[in-house]
């Protein structure tokens, strides 16, 4: 059941997770960011279980299996709880954040399904398996796309967003891709699975990005966006002169 | 195999650093771009005449020299229609600015500004088409309907008021 060694990626990997989780705590943020905090524990559990057990063992593919979704899933709620923040800082924004959402959302989908093969040739864990790194690839895929493609979107509106809401959104995008062009790897090169080729280095980016990210996070400002009063009639102006606008592109258009 | 794997994910790690830097600068244009005076409607009178053919009797039917003077004045009308378009930029940045700083959601403006981003992008591609069909010597420039517009857009702007403060 047990590897001759301890896989050392992994224990780094713990480590730079617990690191990040121990800076949350040291700056009280643990409130505000619940799912981050669950995610961080999820993979230093997920990473701390796995490093001692042989790779080739039962006991290794079942912990895979049941941590893999587990740390999705608490991704997704990170990611979830970020913009939630954010768009609660900026209501006049809900509506229009989720149509980038589901704009998002479309991408992803639909690259995910272009990308969709059959399972491996094998027995049944071994199809188990692929199941599970497909759910992982596309996870982590849809979540970098909606990070991505948030920010940009975000990035147009004259507002301010927090140091940490930038390092977050950077590290969030840049594992989850990560993850995801490995787990694609594996799942189209089945003798690459559980090799070194491909999810060692990625196991080593993940731990630099937690390290990093427990390196840069700060105490959150508290800065209440300012509310000036509605201008109704400053509205409808702008409108119109879009409107105007637009008519003197169309009508030039019409030769 | 490694290597690739490595290569691979420096990339991602660059590009997620790329995508920061953009995001930050694109904020900080929007604030810029949001706060800046609005368009003076007098400026696009030259557009409404520039890419008409009547002026150009004078030509004589001189082949080389009319050619160069509709290139040239193709030019001034893609200058005109850049500024055109950075003054458009300008007013969606106002209204986003009210998105931001409204307390309740705004779907009205969000769809307002699809809609209306939507159309532009449609009328520019159109514009581009005409301009290459204009070079070729095809099509004729019609800016009556322009005239028009654009004294609707002059009456608008002379009850503008400047941009407020900002946002934070």
């Amino acid at each position: 059941m047990f590897g001759q060694f301890p896989d050392y990626r992994l224990i780094f990997e713990a480590a730079a997770a617990a690191f990040t989780i121990a800076r949350l705590l040291h700056f009280r943020m643990w409130r505000e960011f619940p799912a981050f905090l669950f995610y961080l524990l999820s993979v230093a559990i997920r990473a701390t279980l796995l490093s001692p057990l042989d790779r080739a063992s039962g006991t290794y593919v079942r912990v895979y299996l049941i941590g893999g979704p587990l740390v999705c899933f608490a991704a997704a709620f990170s990611v979830y709880e970020m913009f939630q923040l954010i768009f609660r800082n900026y209501p006049g924004l809900r509506t229009a954040g989720r149509w980038a959402l589901y704009t998002a959302l479309f991408i992803a989908l639909t690259i995910t399904a272009l990308i969709l093969r059959k399972p491996w040739p094998g027995t049944a864990i071994d199809r188990l398996v692929f199941y599970e790194l497909v759910l992982e690839r596309s996870i982590t895929f849809g979540l970098a796309v909606i990070v991505i493609i948030l920010m940009i979107f975000l990035s147009r509106y004259p507002l301010h967003l927090g140091r940490n809401t930038y390092v977050a959104s950077g590290f969030f995008s840049a594992m989850f891709l990560a993850q995801a062009v490995v787990r694609l790897i594996d799942t189209l090169a089945p003798n690459l699975h559980a090799g070194t080729a491909a999810d060692y280095p990625e196991v080593a980016f993940t731990a630099l990005c937690l390290l990093g990210w427990g390196i840069m996070l700060r105490p959150q400002e508290a800065r209440e966006p300012l509310r000036p009063p509605v201008d109704e009639r400053r509205e409808a102006e702008l409108l119109h002169q879009l409107e105007a606008l637009n008519t003197i592109l169309s009508r030039s258009s019409r030769w | 195999m490694a290597l690739l794997s490595i290569g691979l994910l420096l990339i991602i790690a660059a590009g997620s650093a790329g995508l920061l830097l953009m995001t930050r600068m694109r904020l900080l244009d929007a604030s810029i771009q949001s706060s800046a005076k609005l368009p003076d409607g007098e400026r696009y009178r030259p557009m409404l005449r520039i890419l008409s053919e009547e002026d150009l009797r004078f030509t004589n039917g001189n082949r080389l020299l009319l050619k160069k003077i509709r290139t040239r004045r193709r030019e001034i009308f893609r200058g005109y229609l850049r500024c055109l378009t950075k003054d458009y930029a300008r007013l969606l940045s106002g209204l986003r600015r009210t998105m931001v700083q409204s307390g309740v959601d705004r779907p009205d403006l969000a769809k307002a500004i699809a809609k209306n981003r939507f159309r532009f992008a449609v009328a520019l591609c159109r514009i581009e088409v005409h301009l290459q069909l204009h070079a070729l010597g095809i099509g004729k420039v019609d800016v009556s309907g322009l005239v028009e517009a654009l004294d609707a857009l002059r009456s608008v702007v002379n009850v503008m008021t400047p941009v407020a403060g900002a946002a934070y």
